[in-house]
């Protein structure tokens, strides 16, 4: 290894070229990097839940909504019934129409009180007029049309709100179709119904505005996303140089772990680039965390190179530099592999992006890796060996690195205590362990989507505003799919989804339904006086066919298409949430599938619907340990009828399900890679499960404290796991490296070993810790859960291992002296030495 | 009333050519508007019998067919109607019997007079439907498109001619004066020997192309009339195909057939 390191200082000016050679290579091809925003490439593209969410949308039409609502609760000017709200309405209602982008080819395309038709029933027939063609004027004319709306049950709750004091305008948006056009597209009908809100509210109308919908979510969540990134980039940058600084107090200490960092995140994502893989939401993550990790390998080589500087009266930047390699590349290595092992486990992950996450991540810490044992030496050994005045003078006074500077006192006293009090470590330790292990038996799983934003943004607000006052936004689909034409006419079929609607909208968080058994229901009702208890589905099935051709004469052809399909063999009862966590939406589910096993039977022979079958075997795997029932498609019933569960709410599921079980996979993979890796570097399998026992206790802690304080496992959380475990292994692997130095120097006595231990890696573990916990920190700013959520985990997590590394690890090694670490024969109890502070000195005499 | 808009008619024609020499759009040929006026009085007999098969095709390519018989009688501004229309529903056969009744306003403002019979119902019931945009009978062509649209309420443009196999072929540009209209402007082929139109196109308020509407046109007793009509949304994929068959002309049908009455009875 001496004459690798030799080498790389002989051609020092090479290697520095060939970095910044291949740095404008990468740096090249980030231009060409692209962005990929849709939130549906999350869920991997042959997924059979989402391709079966797909044929439904596409067999009754159902597009993605945007939703405004505006809210008048002034009782004085009758709520929303007066003509300047209802005049808004209108006016908006036009505007949106009109918006490119926006699927409307009649005015009723767009929903809203100022477009929709009301069919009422007459003494001798029925009418069919607008609810408004001008906002009406006179006080009879305002409370007739509130009357009309009130009248019929389905546009309470969906136009208009039950109180009166909010409508809606809902509008179906033309797919992105995956384009960078359509995508733009989008974004620009959310930002024009922005502004048309704003400009009211400029004008100063006294009424409220929200925007809600799948549509708007979309385009806050790619603009949030942009928004963090602008803030992170520079604020982790801040904390990182801070750190470095406080550290070092000197330019090189800060200029060249920088370098490292940024030369790594130009090579990973120009290797993107490159390959045409394109940004996703999460990659965006990805400068910041190898920010915060890559920083660790110039972090101890540094270290041990102040040390070695420091400790030397008259030091020559050669053999400081060969000093801080021949000791550190090992642990760099090492630490390098397992961080990326921990994020290459995410390639077990279902979901492309999180797997693109994972995959260039590590290819970044590699990069970091190669960067920090090239660039370190070459440049370091090009600089003055010098130490900053106050590092120097303290040294200087004390002749003991234990305690140079305030961390290394701090760690000292702390490695001696850990060394003279191993019961009180252990007895810690265990309770921990033991209280945590209760907590993960509470741990439960709930996401939502509508939680990812932050409690303030407009979004949030304006989805909580129209759930509450409205139906819900959430849907979910039940698809009745029959094996010929005109099924759909049988008035017993139409009756049980009658039920199933009247069943499931028990729920509280379900806020309405639609099936064509309402139309039909309201028809009957109409075409026989408008009387209240003819509102239910008739008995015949030819007026049934009859109803439906009467409907065909008073609307459009595409009337129907959400709820049956042109042939009539297919239905959709759609169920809107008001809720999208998936703990609300899995028991809508069961109470759907609940009632279809009961009224519809299951064929045990029929065509099966489990899409859990086809599932790669890791999410398979992660779905066996979490005890997660698979998402199922829908199934044959014994009435002659295929049904299936889709829509959004449904599409939630799933993707909670791929992500956690996934998750768990690649947490018991990364476990698995970095007891393998460590086992080969100490090359002792008992390294290995002692490596893995701190950081194991640290994922039963965090998990185990999500369940005691009742905080529910979501996505983003789930996957914080294998990080922790990629970037806390650093801190164990340092620790016993230098443990084992300190034996093969000849310390045999605990105590000495360890405060020796804490004094030199202690201090750049120490250090590490603090740049990545500052970097995660930063993610707390953001304005997004999962972002908060992940820096939160990260940086609780970080400072678990930090402290497991430094008081469990040490515990263990004390207690158990395993061989590994102190040499096949159990030596003769070791001489009480204190003078460690001499030892290391001498030990730096035989470099 | 037709004759006293004819006279109308003539009267702002004659205004027009003395007063507005660019009225011509292309030189040697009439403008739009006379164009216009000439189409509209085209000759469409008094009555009319027919029968027709509707094919509906949605734009996954699922189809719903309906054979229909229809009279249509000509009322030409008496009682303020410019027609009465019945309609027999043969089939499919959970609909047989159904008929539909449809007294055409002169007023083009005001709401047509419709009457349903639904034979599983056993009740004939009165529709007041208000709004033109609404499909007629599930199709393509929606109310507004059936309704005798007055040359006043658009202006036209000759905006160019076209030669097809010899013969020649007038593309008008109908643009609606008010605000607002369901479409922003028509296309119109007009055949410039017997003044049919074998195309119409139909642009959305967004000005995009919405509909095609072709037709294929026979003779039938010295009345041009419709043989196939084919409307294409091209925003939706939807499509409309009527075939038109046994075409009697001035069969003198009786007023009684044009009754509440008579859609109980079925198929006089």
């Amino acid at each position: 290894m001496d004459s690798i390191f030799r080498g790389l200082i002989r051609f020092r000016f090479l290697v520095i070229a060939a970095v910044l050679g291949v740095t404008l290579a990468a740096a090249m091809q980030l231009q060409y990097l692209r962005f990929e925003s849709d939130a549906e490439s999350m869920i991997p593209p042959n997924d059979p839940v989402l391709h079966y969410n797909d044929v439904v949308e596409e067999r009754f039409g159902m597009l993605d909504l945007i939703i405004v609502g505006v809210l008048n609760d002034n009782p004085q000017e009758n709520g929303v019934f007066n003509p300047r709200t209802l005049g808004i309405v209108k006016e908006f209602s036009e505007k949106i129409a009109l918006l490119p982008g926006i699927k409307a080819v009649r005015d009723e395309d767009v929903t809203s009180v100022a477009t929709m038709d009301n069919i009422t029933g007459t003494s001798d027939g029925m009418a069919v007029d607008p609810f408004m063609e001008e906002p009406p004027r006179s006080a009879a004319a305002l409370a007739a049309l509130q009357d009309a709306l009130f009248d019929n049950a389905m546009f309470v709750d969906w136009v208009v709100s039950r109180d009166g004091t909010g409508l809606l305008i809902m509008a179906r948006m033309e797919s992105s179709e995956g384009t960078l056009e359509g995508v733009a597209r989008r974004s620009a009908i959310y930002r024009t119904i922005r502004d048309m809100i704003r400009e009211k509210e400029a004008a100063g109308v006294p009424e409220q505005f929200h925007i809600a919908g799948r549509g708007a979510m979309e385009v806050t969540f790619s603009e949030d996303a942009r928004g963090d990134m602008e803030l992170f980039m520079p604020l982790v940058l801040c904390i990182v140089l801070g750190t470095l600084y406080l550290t070092y107090r000197s330019l090189r200490g800060v200029l060249l772990p920088l370098a490292v960092v940024i030369i790594s995140v130009i090579w990973s994502m120009g290797l993107m680039a490159w390959l045409g893989v394109p940004m996703y939401f999460i990659s965006t993550m990805m400068p910041v965390t190898l920010m915060a990790i890559g920083v660790a390998y110039g972090i101890h080589i540094l270290s041990r190179y102040y040390d070695e500087i420091l400790s030397q009266a008259e030091p020559d930047a050669n053999t400081a530099v060969m000093a801080a390699m021949r000791e550190m590349w090992k642990p760099v290595v090492f630490t390098a592999l397992t961080t990326a092992a921990g994020f290459l486990s995410f390639l077990t992950a279902a979901m492309v992006p999180i797997r693109y996450f994972g995959l260039f991540t590590s290819v970044g810490v590699l990069a970091e890796m190669i960067v920090s044992l090239t660039l370190f030496p070459a440049v370091l050994s090009l600089l003055p060996p010098t130490a900053s005045r106050s590092l120097r003078s303290q040294m200087n006074r004390s002749r003991d690195l234990a305690t140079t500077g305030w961390v290394a006192r701090a760690l000292s006293s702390l490695g001696r205590g850990v060394a003279r009090r191993p019961l009180l470590v252990w007895s810690i330790a265990v309770g921990t362990m033991l209280t945590c292990l209760i907590g993960l038996q509470r741990l439960y799983i709930d996401s939502s989507w509508i939680d990812v934003f932050h409690q303030q943004s407009p979004i949030r607000i304006g989805d909580e505003v129209l759930r509450e006052k409205f139906q819900g936004t959430l849907p979910i689909y039940v698809a009745i799919e029959g094996h010929e034409p005109d099924l759909l006419k049988d008035p017993d079929l139409l009756r049980k989804l009658d039920r199933l609607q009247a069943e499931v909208e028990q729920d509280p968080i379900v806020g309405g339904s639609l099936s064509i058994a309402e139309f039909i229901k309201r028809m009957n009702r109409v075409m026989n006086e408008d009387r209240k208890e003819m509102e239910v589905i008739p008995d015949s099935r030819d007026l049934i066919a009859q109803y439906l051709l009467l409907y065909s004469f008073s609307g459009d052809p595409d009337d129907f298409d959400e709820v049956v399909d042109y042939d009539y063999q297919h239905a959709n009862v759609s169920f809107f949430l008001r809720s999208d966590h998936s703990s609300d939406i899995e028991r809508v589910i069961d109470r759907i599938q609940d009632f279809v096993v009961r009224e519809f039977g299951t064929e045990e022979n029929g065509a099966d619907g489990q899409a859990g079958e086809h599932d790669p075997l890791t999410v398979q795997f992660g779905r066996w340990l979490a005890g997660i029932t698979p998402t199922v498609i829908g199934w044959e019933t014994k009435s002659g009828f295929w049904i299936g569960f889709a829509g959004q709410g449904y599409m939630s599921n799933r993707f909670s399900e791929l992500v956690v079980s996934g998750q768990l996979t690649s947490l018991v993979t990364s476990l698995l890679a970095v007891f393998l890796l460590t086992s080969c570097m100490f090359r002792s399998v008992v390294a290995g499960l002692i490596n893995i026992i701190p950081i194991s206790a640290v994922m039963v802690f965090s998990f185990g404290l999500m369940g005691l304080l009742g905080i529910p496992l979501e996505v983003g959380k789930s996957m914080t796991a294998s990080m922790v475990i990629g970037i806390g292994i650093d801190y164990t692997i340092h620790f016993l490296n230098k443990y084992q130095l300190k034996t093969e120097d000849g310390l045999l006595d605990p105590e000495a070993i360890t405060v020796a231990t804490m004094a030199t890696s202690g201090k750049a573990i120490f250090f590490n810790a603090a740049v990545v916990i500052g970097g995660f920190l930063v993610f707390l700013t953001s304005n997004f859960k999962p972002n908060f959520y992940l820096g939160a985990m990260m940086a609780l997590n970080m400072g678990a291992c930090l402290l497991a590394s430094m008081t469990l690890l040490p515990a263990i090694l004390n207690t158990f002296k395993p061989r590994f670490v102190y040499g096949p024969t159990p030596s003769p109890a070791p001489p009480l030495r204190t003078d460690y502070a001499v030892s290391t000195l001498q030990e730096k005499e035989t470099v | 009333m037709k004759t006293i808009g004819l006279w109308i008619g003539f009267g702002l024609l004659v205004l027009s050519a003395v007063s507005l020499a660019s009225a011509q759009e292309i030189p040697g040929e009439p403008s739009g508007r006379e164009i216009a006026v000439m189409v509209d009085e085209r000759e469409d007999g008094d009555d009319q019998i027919s029968e027709a098969v509707w094919t509906l095709t949605n734009s996954g390519g699922k189809t719903r067919t309906r054979h229909t018989l229809r009279y249509w009688k000509d009322y030409e501004g008496r009682e303020g109607l410019s027609s009465k229309s019945f309609v027999y529903f043969e089939s499919p056969p959970d609909v047989k019997d159904t008929t539909f009744l449809n007294w055409s306003q002169e007023d083009a403002e005001a709401d047509d007079d419709q009457w349903i019979y639904l034979p599983a119902l056993r009740k004939v019931r009165r529709i007041a439907s208000g709004d033109k945009e609404n499909s007629f009978m599930g199709s393509d062509i929606i109310y507004d498109d059936m309704a005798d649209r007055e040359v006043e309420e658009d202006t036209h443009k000759l905006l160019r001619v076209e030669q097809d196999n010899g013969t020649k072929f007038y593309v008008l540009e109908s643009t609606p004066t008010k605000e607002n209209y369901i479409y922003s402007k028509k296309l119109r082929w007009i055949n410039a020997e017997n003044l049919t139109e074998p195309k119409i196109e139909f642009y959305d308020r967004k000005d995009r192309l919405l509909k095609i509407w072709t037709t294929e046109w026979t003779q039938i007793e010295g009345i041009w009339t419709w043989k196939r009509t084919v409307v294409e949304n091209q925003l939706t994929g939807h499509k409309t195909q009527l075939d038109i068959s046994n075409v009697r002309f001035n069969q003198g049908l009786k007023e009684s057939i044009f009754t509440e009455r008579s859609l109980r009875k079925g198929a006089p």
